[in-house]
């Protein structure tokens, strides 16, 4: 039989036989030996963690030697004077034609690799683009690309404030959508794509990932991981915060390397005296959920007293969107102020609502801001389909509340929050529970449509329908 | 069920505080650090999922490991290809792992001191040495494919890696020691 150390080693390289992997087994009977394999465990994931730590510190080291040497070089050819042009022409006397033929073969081969290896220098198209949008590509700027521009490894989006650009990779569902203001730079994709992201905002719905090539994210503060989810990065001063939709992420801090996996409706951030944790992207007593089959998911955070709801597309009439919500039970009602929408178009709405349930077909009322038509009330009763009454055409920002007492659920709408003036009013069978809160959807062609609200209270009345 | 905010936070800090702990025994038990991280991943969800529905879970880093332990399993059997164990030895020597962390878990906290002590080793390792760990630990090399690049035999190699990580557990215990000591 062989010793403890030869077939623990052997388990670690992956060559342990049928034979030997019941003799190890026999061994680990002996609490040493389980003791042992303990440590073995715990000693080889160090010496895993250690080398990581010193292939990063050895990158790091490489990057700033590159930096000292352009600058070198930099600094030599501004000192060189100006070479003369024939001194770079290339002679092969006649006795040297077969370097001469040499030197032509090469040329040519090379000429034909060039053109067989050029598409592949485009890492990523931009799908959408936006006035004032530029690209930064080595010394040379492209202004206002136009939408399918082949992006290659090192150029730099600049997204003008106010716009966003989005990002798609070829063959695939992966779209990164920077924010105004946003300077992303897309990276090569050797090892899996990566992007750096120095200022502004990104989120980014990333397709699953070959296992061996996550898709990575740079900001000054921190890496972000990713194998297929959907999340958001935005850059501040000081910090760089991650918040996750879907899936999870996995975040390092560059500072000391320390990482953690951020979960879906979690945020983390990254900087200096900043706690490196995962939080609630929502405070309680607030949840979130998709109602109905939607394209895609929704998803909401709370920034200060702005809630940010994102919402799928809505599809076949059915109801279908993001919902933010809380329970109430009893009589009480819901307002919250409608600042403004991502995206416009005839089917992107936000709004209040009460539900009877989480259910697609439960009795529901929904007032809410249709993007191109103005204020509707849409009423839905127990196996009924909706009824929309358009009840006002103002402008941003829409002031919306809806109040439950006994069966009924009025809706109100206000100019200034102050003074309400009342829409609409429906009966309902509702049960002394009910869902309020916010809702937001959008267009298949819009993709995702987010709304920011504030001024949120849900106001409990404390009586009971009978 | 939703669980309160303070919960969250105190089951989240509990996860991070082991999280070294869980991921060493699933990376000792699979090799591959992509899929390590990948059941990691999966571990952490499990456990949120567990504190949505309310679950109280007593003890977390057992509950974390057993949740691993059945991911390995399913991975196993997913993987079954080449190489192919009998389930049952396999389990067997699943469920030794587990019980070595039971019995060892105060052992193995995996301290911050001591992972640094342990870089600092690494990093005044002369290169060669420094090349036959990487070759092993980062690059997770098989050992015939390390000797045959180093050009030595696989035995030779074996006693190489023994003599070097024997050499770094005595270095990084005596920096843990200097660094208690404050000096």
């Amino acid at each position: 039989m062989k010793g403890f150390e030869d077939l623990f080693l052997k388990w670690r390289d992956g060559s342990l036989t049928d034979v030997e992997l019941k003799e190890l087994t026999t061994l680990l009977k002996q609490p040493d030996a389980r003791r042992r394999l303990a440590e073995e465990f715990s000693f080889d994931y160090e010496l895993g963690e250690a080398f990581r730590a010193e292939d990063a510190r050895r990158q790091t080291q490489q990057q700033a030697d590159s930096f000292k040497n352009l600058e070198l070089e930099q600094t030599a050819e501004s000192t060189l004077p100006a070479e003369h042009p024939g001194r770079r022409s290339v002679r092969f006397p006649g006795r040297h034609w077969r370097a001469a033929l040499a030197w032509a073969a090469c040329v040519l081969g090379l000429a034909i690799a060039g053109v067989l290896l050029m598409p592949k220098e485009t890492v990523a198209l931009l799908e959408q683009t936006a006035p004032g949008l530029s690209i930064k590509r080595g010394a040379g700027t492209v202004a206002s690309p136009a939408t399918g521009f082949r992006l290659r490894a090192g150029d730099e989006v600049l997204v003008p404030v106010n716009a966003f650009a989005v990002v798609a990779y070829e063959g695939e569902a992966t779209r990164i959508r920077a924010g105004g203001g946003a300077h992303l730079v897309v990276e090569a994709t050797d090892g899996g794509k990566q992007l750096t992201l120095t200022v502004g905002t990104l989120s980014a719905n990333v397709a699953p990932q070959p296992k061996d090539e996550p898709m990575s994210i740079t900001t000054p503060h921190s890496i972000a991981t990713v194998l297929g989810t959907e999340f958001s990065l935005s850059v501040l001063s000081n910090a760089s915060r991650l918040d996750v939709v879907e899936g999870s992420v996995r975040l390092e801090r560059r500072d000391d390397e320390k990482a953690i996996v951020v979960p879906a409706g979690f945020y983390a951030m990254t900087g200096a005296g900043i706690e490196l944790a995962t939080r609630s992207l929502l405070p309680e007593p607030w949840s979130s959920q998709d109602i109905g089959l939607t394209g895609r998911s929704g998803h909401a955070k709370w920034e200060g007293k702005r809630c940010r709801v994102a919402g799928g597309d809505q599809r076949r009439g059915r109801d279908a969107f993001h919902f933010v919500y809380q329970t109430l039970d009893g009589d009480g009602e819901i307002r919250a102020r409608v600042l403004d929408f991502e995206s416009k178009d005839n089917r992107t709405k936000a709004g209040v609502l009460i539900r009877e349930s989480l259910k697609s077909s439960a009795p529901a009322a929904f007032l809410r801001v249709n993007a191109t038509k103005g204020l509707e009330f849409s009423k839905r009763q127990r196996r009924e389909p909706s009824l929309i009454e358009l009840v006002g055409v103002e402008s941003f920002p829409y002031w919306v509340r809806l109040v439950r007492y006994g069966s009924t659920i009025t809706a109100y709408k206000s100019a200034d929050g102050v003074d309400w003036v009342q829409t609409g009013s429906e009966n309902f069978e509702l049960g002394p529970r009910i869902y309020v809160g916010l809702g937001v959807t959008s267009s298949e062609k819009s993709g995702e449509n987010a709304a920011v609200f504030d001024n949120v209270s849900v106001i409990a009345h404390g009586t009971l329908p009978e | 069920m939703a669980i309160a905010k303070d919960q969250i936070k105190e089951v989240t800090a509990e996860f991070l505080a082991n999280r070294h702990q869980l991921m060493a025994f699933i990376i000792g038990l699979l090799r591959d650090p992509q899929v390590a991280d990948d059941i990691f991943q999966e571990v952490w969800l499990k456990l949120a999922a567990a504190m949505e529905k309310g679950i109280v879970i007593e003890h977390q880093a057992k509950w974390c490991r057993k949740a691993a332990k059945l991911l390995i399993l399913q991975h196993w059997r997913d993987q079954r290809t080449a190489r192919v164990f009998a389930d049952s030895t396999l389990v067997e020597f699943l469920d030794f792992v587990d019980q070595a962390y039971d019995e060892n878990e105060s052992l193995h906290s995996l301290r911050p001191e001591r992972q640094r002590a342990l870089n600092e080793c690494v990093r005044a390792l002369p290169e060669k040495s420094k090349l036959l760990l990487a070759l092993k630990y980062e690059h997770r090399r098989s050992l015939s494919d390390i000797a045959a690049q180093v050009r030595q035999s696989t035995d030779a190699v074996i006693k190489a890696l023994l003599r070097l990580r024997h050499a770094l557990s005595v270095c990084v215990e005596k920096r843990v020691r200097l660094q208690e000591l404050g000096l």
